[in-house]
């Protein structure tokens, strides 16, 4: 099962763990390989909402000279993608969504109605599993945000199934990973 | 200094509805105020002076697009630096109101990009406003000349009123307000195909707009 896991730069150094390369030993742990990249918005060219990606090149971002196009070809290769993100405000942090914002190659401009809403169609017959961790929230309602983006952003990309986690404090990171390891065996890796 | 300061969400460096938004709004405010562009605020690395300017405004007003369900990657960047230089000032520090407009029919997807702004406001210190959710975004920018006087956005137009006149006065709301122009689902759905399928044709793609180069042979 190929796992891309993708993270910002805090991940690495988050209340002197390295978040990044736990969750990574997590997935293996449950049987899972990763492929880890750790995001940088200094690198990754902000989207600039041409939609030549959908229009132009249909499913390739015109902006060629960094990472993104190759991060969407791995994601939609990927069994499961991971986003590790610190909690900003409820949302993902800045290195995390600089990628997001470059992935919309990976769905279809043409809209259909998904539960009374208006939603973008696949262009792709299957996504990833889709799996978020947000650490650092500085508040309750932070993670509550999170915890419905995660929602929202599923009912766009349209995954199986989706899985968010939350924590404000590297004291919960125990058990998040073992929830991880938890999902990810009863869920995810199921036949 | 400014009264009122602005930051543009939008990558898009003109044409953005962001940007017609804020014409409008400025238009109805007749404040002296600075606009600045998310996006060049991170390409300048002199910007300490306007994150001051925008730190001792009254009022700071965010109108951006929604990208990916919340802020645009740049607009996140600079709320960073924001919350990062609030507590070297002196004085008190604006309150912010939003304006979040999205592609989709219906304005609630607005909804949590709100929210994440708001979340902002209280981890700077600063105070919330309230915010506007934009729907359906992709016909309002045509509406642009004619939605002061009526015509189907002329309720967006509104919402932009009644949040100058909540400027002007300081004040706020517990709820934000969701709004899109007077049309109906389906005859938005229709025009934003026959726009892209419009663009597509230009380019000559209109054959590929199903492409999947990334799909495993
Ligand atoms: C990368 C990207 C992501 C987007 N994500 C969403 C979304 O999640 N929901 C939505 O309704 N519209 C989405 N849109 C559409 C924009 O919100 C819409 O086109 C908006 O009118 C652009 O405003 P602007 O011209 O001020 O940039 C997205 C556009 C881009 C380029």
């Amino acid at each position: 099962m190929k796992t891309l896991l993708l993270c910002d730069r805090e991940s690495v150094r988050y209340d002197g763990l390295d978040l990044c390369a736990q969750t990574q030993t997590t997935v293996q742990k449950a049987g899972g390989q990763t492929q880890t990249i750790i995001l940088n918005c200094q690198e990754i060219k902000p989207c600039r909402g041409c939609f030549h990606c959908w229009l132009k090149t249909p499913g390739l971002c015109v902006m060629t000279d960094d990472c993104a196009n190759t991060v969407s070809r791995q994601e939609i290769q990927a069994d499961a993608v991971i986003l590790l993100s610190k909690i900003t405000y409820g949302g993902y942090s800045g290195d995390v969504k600089a990628f997001l914002d470059r992935s919309i190659p990976n769905i279809s401009p043409f809209f259909e109605l998904v539960k009374g809403t208006m939603r973008h169609r696949r262009r792709y017959d299957r996504f990833p599993y889709l799996i978020s961790i947000g650490y650092d929230a500085r508040t309750p309602k932070e993670q509550q945000t999170f915890l419905t983006l995660a929602e929202r952003n599923a009912l766009n990309m349209r995954p199986p199934q989706y899985f968010a986690f939350t924590m404000q404090s590297s004291g919960e990171v125990e058990a998040t990973m073992q929830a991880l390891e938890d999902i990810l065996r009863r869920e995810v890796w199921r036949p | 200094m400014s009264d009122i300061v602005f930051i543009n969400g939008s990558p898009k460096a003109k044409d953005s509805v962001s940007g017609m938004l804020i014409d409008k709004i400025e238009a109805l405010l007749q404040a002296k105020s600075s606009v600045y562009q998310a996006v060049s605020l991170l390409r300048n690395e002199n910007n300490a002076a306007a994150l001051t300017e925008i730190l001792n405004a009254r009022v700071l007003l965010i109108v951006f697009p929604l990208y990916v369900d919340s802020l645009p990657a740049p607009l996140i960047r600079v709320l960073n630096l924001l919350e990062e230089a609030a507590p070297k000032m002196a004085g008190q520090l604006p309150r912010l109101y939003g304006v979040c407009n999205c592609g989709f029919f219906e304005a609630e997807h607005n909804r949590l990009a709100l929210e994440i702004l708001e979340n902002f406001a209280h981890c700077a210190g600063m105070g919330w406003g309230y915010g506007v959710g934009v729907g359906g975004g992709g016909f309002i920018a045509a509406q642009s000349k004619k939605m002061a006087t009526g015509g189907p956005a002329f309720n967006v137009y509104s919402a932009l009123r009644e949040l100058c006149a909540a400027i002007q006065d300081g004040k706020t709301r517990q709820q934000n307000v969701l709004v899109r122009p007077k049309i109906p689902r389906f005859l938005y759905q229709l025009g934003a195909h026959f726009g892209w399928r419009q663009m597509a044709k230009k380019y000559g793609a209109t054959a590929f707009l199903q492409a999947k180069p990334h799909r495993e042979v």
